[in-house]
């Protein structure tokens, strides 16, 4: 009988699904939030009185487009390193990264036109509101960027690694993140679209 | 196309076995990502939270005894906060406020689920570890980082927050230590700890969960597992769903008293000054928070529950009464306790058609509550019980939670609540039903586990004198509270007010019992902390001492990381195999007897 302690022989499949469980619920998590903090807005919606009408400013369109094309981008960059295309992989990745700051870019062109229409973060709560969802969203993303530019670094460094890249062979371990990280970005953007489409039928 | 090489998907994956390298005394008690030793710091911070929040207690106890004395000792322990030995009214407010979060956060919240999840959910499965174990140690932690922001802000110029436990704007919106000096940088460094302690509590709860669904051993299906894991993971899944509200709540009460927004205040005016704020709604941070603060009961009293029913089951040796009753129990009061939050509202002039929905969820979670309680009573019922420390401590368990249980009826009714709401009759309920209670399921599980954890026994008199200490001391300090039903509960001193004068004696009498309920504690931890070192060692003879039947006690007598050497144990019976057979101990890995039907 072995008689040696192996906290670590546990079957990397194993490892990953238990993993990847993590991360979905982490989402539940991270859904709560919001959940809560869009229910206290439409509580507080509900006091016509000191509650502002305006438009919601259009950059957010722009703000969409970048998420869900960013979310393609990881897609095809997922898709590219299963199928062992490893330098598209990492192109698209850093596509999807560029496409990730430009929507932070438009994130904060929403408050430039939120503050013009005399809506600046301390003015009414109706676009106080905007200011933190947006804010919470954009740290989530900012999060995402983080670990995308750990990935990216870590691929591109292994792009010569004689036993998998640079041998044309794929890495599970690699694989995996990418997975993990793919997710987590469709998550954070769907979660936008979410929010985008609870400001457009709550601010027009 | 070249052929895809997965040289990492083999069945194992090698290289990082502790076998293969020796630890560091650094990575084996401080960086650990040992789940034991995980749950160990939980345990220590806890347990040292839990003394730093007791004498919190004695120190605002005694201003609500004695008024109008002076304590030269408190002047040299507290300097300007009590000068003169007198305990100022604005220190009594950080006293209290300090004395909920440290308790309901950090010693019911991290010190019990913290401590049992990480310790014995791996241990019970039959697996290695936690399915993440460095998001196991990050979870820790964050804790101690929460910890210690928390403990600094007893050391700012302008004390701790002192705005009460569940933080309400207005007061604690502004960032005027004019208005309060708690609300100052004190609030600032209180909302930074909770921020921090939500972080370290989901990734521990994340954790817990995925290890229950994905890392049980051969065998352990869910109909097998202890009620202790369901518990545990329940506890996890209120966590994960409960703890954004107050976060959400936290970041939006920060952002208006750092940036200026106005989310929760409105129209303030303060010495004839109107402030800036406009539009904004106190009551929508009350339902926020109330969204955790309801939830969180639970948290605190889920791992008491699980706890108390493996105890009282292996210390009476039958099997658990009603297993799915209690797992249905569990679910339905998981279930319905997000829908009764507003029950701590009723005074807000809510709509009273909304108080009665309220009202019912409230009551309907007496039934699974009262459940349990009878399947309880009846897995003793007739049993061979051993009136040994921890079972001790678990029977005290269900008569406080009867105790405080039954006051919940009273409350949960809105027009009875309306009467009773803010005064000494909820700290009496709540404080038996998920304070002392609560300590009793930990303290169950604390001598339970003790020599598994250390592989040394917690000396028995001393347990006894700690365990009738803390059930009579407890029952003297809440139980008289019920009387004082028409006293409000957050006045600094009654001798002002002709009314309340006629309670001066209870109060003195609370104050002498809360010491009583402090030396038994500090017996407690004597006992524990000498008895890690120079307690009786546990041998190959006695190390299921108990005669328990769950698989933690099947690994060596000091496991090390990977809990079992060689293959992890099989199951093939439930925990709850007592007194069949012929014996009294069928522990899960043993195999049915030819013949035998599996529960």
């Amino acid at each position: 009988m072995n008689n040696t302690y192996q906290s670590n022989l546990v079957s990397v499949k194993e490892k990953h699904t238990a993993q990847r469980l993590i991360l979905y619920i982490a989402m539940a998590s991270i859904t709560m939030f919001f959940a809560v903090t869009t229910s206290a807005l439409l509580v507080k919606k509900a006091d016509v009185l000191n509650w502002a009408q305006f438009p919601l400013p259009s950059v957010f369109i722009l703000s969409t487009v970048f998420a869900v094309t960013s979310s393609v981008g990881f897609f095809f960059s997922y898709k590219c390193y299963k199928e062992q295309k490893f330098s598209t992989s990492r192109w698209a990745l850093f596509v999807s990264g560029l496409l990730g700051v430009a929507f932070l870019l438009s994130q904060f062109m929403g408050f430039e036109s939120l503050k013009a229409m005399g809506l600046p973060l301390t003015g009414n709560v109706a676009g106080s509101f905007i200011y933190f969802l947006a804010i919470a969203h954009g740290a989530h993303i900012i999060g995402g960027l983080l670990a995308l530019t750990v990935t990216l670094v870590n691929a591109y460094v292994a792009r010569n690694d004689v036993h998998f890249e640079g041998a044309g062979n794929l890495n599970i371990k690699r694989l995996f993140s990418l997975e993990i990280l793919t997710s987590y970005w469709h998550f954070v953007n769907v979660l936008w679209v979410y929010l985008f489409l609870f400001f457009y039928f709550n601010y027009q | 196309m070249s052929e895809v090489t997965a040289h990492h998907d083999s069945a194992h994956a090698h290289g990082h076995d502790d076998h293969h390298h020796e630890e560091s005394w650094l990575t084996k008690y401080i960086f650990s990502q040992d789940h034991k030793m995980i749950g160990k710091q939980f345990l220590m911070t806890g347990i040292f939270w839990a003394f730093v929040g007791g004498i919190l207690s004695l120190f605002f106890r005694m201003q609500l005894a004695w008024p109008n004395e002076t304590f030269p000792i408190l002047e040299t322990l507290l300097g300007s906060w009590a000068e003169g030995g007198k305990i100022s009214n604005e220190f009594y407010y950080a006293l209290v406020t300090m004395h909920g979060t440290i308790l309901v956060f950090f010693v019911l919240t991290a010190g019990l689920s913290g401590t049992f999840s990480n310790f014995l959910i791996p241990l019970q499965l039959g697996a290695r570890d936690m399915a993440s174990p460095f998001m196991n140690m990050l979870s820790y932690w964050f804790f101690f980082a929460a910890s210690l922001v928390l403990f600094m802000s007893f050391f700012v110029q302008t004390g701790p927050a002192s705005g009460g436990w569940t933080a309400y704007p207005p007061l604690n919106g502004i960032r005027d230590i004019a208005i309060n000096k708690g609300s100052g940088i004190g609030f600032d460094l209180w909302i930074t700890s909770m921020s921090l302690f939500i972080v370290g509590s989901t990734l521990g709860s994340l954790n817990y969960v995925s290890t229950v669904i994905n890392m049980r051993t051969k065998g352990m299906t869910f109909d097998k597992m202890p009620l202790l894991i369901w518990a545990l993971t329940f506890t996890a899944v209120l966590g994960i769903l409960a703890f954004p509200a107050l976060l959400a709540a936290a970041g939006l009460l920060e952002f208006d008293r750092l940036l200026g927004t106005s989310f929760f205040l409105n129209n303030i005016v303060i010495n004839g000054d109107l402030l800036a704020y406009k539009g904004g709604s106190p009551l929508i941070f009350q339902h926020l928070f109330w969204f955790l603060g309801h939830p969180e009961v639970y948290i605190i009293i889920f791992p008491a529950f699980g706890i108390v029913s493996e105890v009282l089951a292996v210390h009476a040796k039958k099997p658990v009464f009603g297993y799915k009753a209690m797992v249905l129990s569990l679910g339905s009061i998981l279930i319905i306790g997000f829908f009764v939050w507003a029950h701590h509202m009723f005074v807000t002039g809510m709509s009273p058609a909304i108080g009665k929905v309220f009202v019912i969820f409230t009551l309907l979670i007496a039934i699974p509550s009262a459940v349990k309680v009878f399947n309880w009573i009846t897995t003793i019922w007739r049993g061979n019980l051993r009136f040994t420390v921890p079972m001790m401590f678990a029977i005290g368990f269900v008569s406080l939670f009867i105790s405080g249980g039954l006051t919940g009826i009273h409350l949960g009714n809105s027009t009875i609540d309306i009467q009773l709401h803010d005064s000494y009759f909820v700290v009496a309920h709540f404080h038996i039903v998920m304070g002392v209670a609560a300590f009793f399921g930990m303290w169950a599980g604390v001598y339970q586990w003790f020599p598994k954890m250390f592989g040394r026994f917690m000396n028995e008199t001393m347990g006894y004198i700690h365990f009738w200490g803390s059930l009579i001391g407890g029952y003297l300090v809440f139980f008289p509270m019920h009387f004082m039903a028409g006293v409000p509960r957050r006045y600094y001193a009654f001798d002002q007010f002709q009314s309340f004068n006629n309670f001066q004696d209870v109060n003195v009498f609370i104050t002498i019992a809360a010491f009583l309920v402090m030396a038994a504690n500090i017996v407690f931890l004597i006992n524990f902390f000498y008895s890690i070192f120079k307690g009786r060692p546990v041998t190959e003879e006695n190390k299921n001492p108990w005669g328990a039947n769950t698989l933690e006690w099947t690994t060596p007598i000091h496991p090390g990381h990977g809990n079992w050497p060689g293959e992890l144990p099989t199951v093939y019976r439930w925990p709850y195999d007592y007194s069949v057979n012929g014996k009294e101990v069928n522990p899960q890995n043993q195999p049915l007897e030819e013949g035998e039907q599996g529960h």
